[in-house]
């Protein structure tokens, strides 16, 4: 492949970037000279890198994708339902803009921030440069500096110390643009013994092919606590290519939840560091590919203190040609004594042709620490459909049931309850479709 | 009710049973017992539709249906019902929601309508009395965490809920202690009638004496070689089974000191 050309596309959004005019604040222009750099020196992964060898994102490079900006606005656009929550504050773009008419903010009463990349206050500014500009000079994560290469648009949210946002924040991003690419980039900042819930939807219309490539950047302060939702429901074609980066302070608790219904190939990049003594992090996920859909999840947690603590749950069922790739990397520093590190994936193959894979990957330096992980691979429990239609259940509700049995160890732990019904009958209706 | 002539089955490529006659009608109970491996547990499996098994012969008509043909939940919602050997923890699903929905399965093939979350509460409460079960019990996954007792009085409060014709036995008794034993064959004792029969398979002669039967028929190497009334089964528990296996021709080889599991 030449490199090359390869990349045009690249070349070309970044010289778009260049002479458009300055929307963004000052710090932007340098962060993306940054990372593009770094991402030059890397450029698209491929699957002779050890973290992609399951994963091949060559289609997305070797398109020339267009600048969802370029793309016709359609504020007025008659969306479906896109709401998770109907209660929530809701930011809602449609091919990379923000829609005003369809979104609901705070009212100027509120003293939390949530603002827009392009149009930031001073003090929240400083906060997401800091932030942003760290990530771009350390993530390892490719398409997190391609996200931050070419930022444009972005929502910054800011809780500051002891307030708790009961409310939750959703942002959802709606593609209708074909061969379009977005950059959505959240960075949520929560002070100290701060709450919040935050939620990351993000769908298109059905059929449509187009890139997300979206960067979440989290930092939990001291006894804080953010409960993170993705929902993930994409074009069957499109391409969704994410990367999240976490910090958490002392006694800072992240839990998220991902769920992954659409895309054609998915790939989840997430960071998280427990910088913080007794910081905790539970991570959850369900994933339902059908058809050719692809699904990686690859997580990194750095347990870098003493006390911290990690769970990590995620379940699969696939169906049809799907793939699923998770890969758990737990990383203990030497210093992080106690470290409380659970891991488990599994998988349930509906399909023969369905192929799910399983790696975990422990690299500890602490002796104090306990750190499991188990992977399992397996198919519908015979017996038990056996014992559900000896009672006169037919085959295929015995089968449903059992799959929601096999799920619902995930969504029964969702704590957000539109998000949970969300969940539950994403489940039902993508069994539904299996008939 | 129930005929079976000349069945015979076998499992990856060996013949378990080598042709079994036997009738069974309304109002009757019959007790099949026979040393360990003679294929009582198949029998009941079979009749049930457990998959994995190879009809090699014979029949098997069950209310004017060749009931090898049918799926197991049509055989279940047709009035039959396997009380397991080994009850199967379901993780996730609840006791309560399973009941329900098996049961409105069975009263939309018997073409009565569904019965809402209140009555069928109502309903079930009133059979767990019959199995002496705490109602927490409804509010766990199916058989998740319960003792062998547990699961053994889980399926007699499901035979008693789903009411049905035919209900199959399988070794209920195994791993009961004497006062659940008292407990299981007391609801089987309330639930029978003249509409309704029992084939309770078992290895010992105990429960008989809770669950009298009118019938016992012995089993060993996949034939009947013995059928009698209930004095059957008390000479089986004074003589143990080798006078069977001695007359049955093939000895020891097959079974030493099954008889003790």
């Amino acid at each position: 492949m030449n490199e090359s050309k390869q990349a045009a596309w690249l070349e070309m959004h970044q010289e778009a970037l260049r002479t458009a005019p300055p929307a963004g604040p000052d710090f932007l222009e340098q962060l993306r000279a940054q990372a593009q750099a770094r991402f030059r020196e890397r450029g698209f992964p491929t699957l002779r890198q050890e973290r992609w060898r399951f994963t091949d994102v060559s289609p997305v490079a070797e398109t020339a994708w267009r600048r969802a900006a370029d793309c016709a606005e359609r504020a007025d656009l008659p969306l479906p339902e896109l709401s998770v929550d109907p209660t929530a504050y809701r930011l809602v773009f449609i091919n990379g803009r923000f829609s005003q008419t369809h979104s609901r903010l705070p009212g100027p009463e509120v003293s939390f921030s949530v603002q827009r990349l392009s149009m930031l206050s001073n003090g929240v500014k400083e906060l997401a440069a800091k932030r942003m500009t760290e990530t771009a000079v350390r993530t390892e994560q490719p398409f997190a500096l391609l996200n931050s290469a070419l930022a444009d648009e972005g929502v910054i949210i800011f809780i500051p110390d002891r307030m708790a946002v009961l409310v939750p924040l959703e942002i959802h991003h709606y593609i209708d643009a074909a061969e379009a690419v977005v950059h959505p980039r959240v960075v949520m900042i929560l002070g100290e013994q701060a709450e919040a819930l935050l939620i990351e939807s993000y769908s298109g219309r059905g059929g449509e092919r187009y890139f997300a490539n979206p960067m979440a950047d989290v930092v939990v302060g001291n006894g804080s606590r953010l409960d993170h939702y993705i929902v993930q429901r994409e074009s069957a074609a499109a391409y969704h290519l994410s990367s999240t980066r976490t910090t958490l302070g002392r006694e800072a608790r992240y839990h998220r939840f991902a769920l992954d219904f659409g895309g054609r190939l998915v790939r989840h990049d997430l960071e998280v560091e427990l910088e913080g003594d007794g910081a905790e992090a539970s991570l959850s996920g369900l994933y339902m590919p059908a058809g050719r859909q692809h699904i990686d999840h690859h997580t990194t947690l750095r347990h870098l203190q003493p006390h911290t603590f990690s769970r990590q749950l995620y379940k699969g069922v696939l169906q049809d040609k799907a793939h699923s790739v998770f890969n758990g990397r737990i990383f203990v520093a030497r210093e992080a004594q106690r470290t409380d590190a659970i891991q488990h994936n599994r998988n349930l193959l509906l399909s023969d042709d369905a192929q799910a894979d399983s790696q975990p990957q422990l690299e500890i330096f602490a002796d104090d620490v306990r750190c499991t992980h188990g992977g399992t691979i397996g198919q519908l429990d015979l017996e038990g459909l056996f014992y559900l239609r000896s009672r006169g259940i037919g085959g295929d509700m015995a089968r449903q049931i059992m799959v929601h049995a096999f799920a619902g160890q995930v969504t029964g732990g969702i704590g957000l309850a539109p998000v949970r019904e969300l969940a539950e009958a994403l489940v039902a209706e993508r069994l539904g479709r299996e008939e | 009710m129930l005929e079976i002539k000349e069945l015979r089955v076998g499992v990856e490529g060996r013949e378990i049973l080598k042709g079994i006659n036997l009738s069974v009608h309304p109002g009757e109970v019959h007790a099949i017992m026979g040393p360990n491996g003679s294929g009582k547990s198949t029998l009941a499996q079979v009749l049930a539709g457990r998959s994995g098994y190879e009809i090699l012969g014979g029949e098997v008509r069950y209310s004017g249906h060749d009931l090898l043909d049918l799926e197991p939940e049509v055989r279940a919602r047709e009035g039959i019902f396997l009380a397991f050997q080994y009850p199967v923890e379901i993780p996730g699903v609840n006791t309560t929601y399973f009941l329900r929905t098996a049961l409105n399965e069975v009263r939309a093939h018997r073409g009565e309508p569904r019965l809402s979350a209140a009555d069928f509460l109502k309903l079930v409460r009133a059979k767990l009395k019959l199995v002496e079960m705490d109602p927490v019990f409804l509010n766990r996954s199916i058989n998740e965490g319960f003792s062998g007792g547990e699961k053994k009085r889980n399926e007699i409060l499901q035979m008693a809920v789903l009411e049905p014709k035919l209900a199959l036995l399988d070794e209920t008794d195994s791993g009961l202690d004497i006062d659940a034993l008292r407990i299981v064959a007391g609801g089987v004792n309330q639930l029978r009638s003249a509409d309704n029969a029992f084939v309770v398979v078992t290895h010992y002669q105990r429960l008989l004496e809770y669950i009298v039967p009118d019938f016992v028929h012995v089993l060993y190497d996949g034939r009947i070689v013995r059928s009698g009334d209930k004095s059957l089964a008390l000479e089986l528990e004074a003589n143990g089974y080798d006078e069977i296996k001695g007359s049955g021709g093939r000895t020891a080889a097959v079974n030493a000191g099954a008889a003790h599991e």
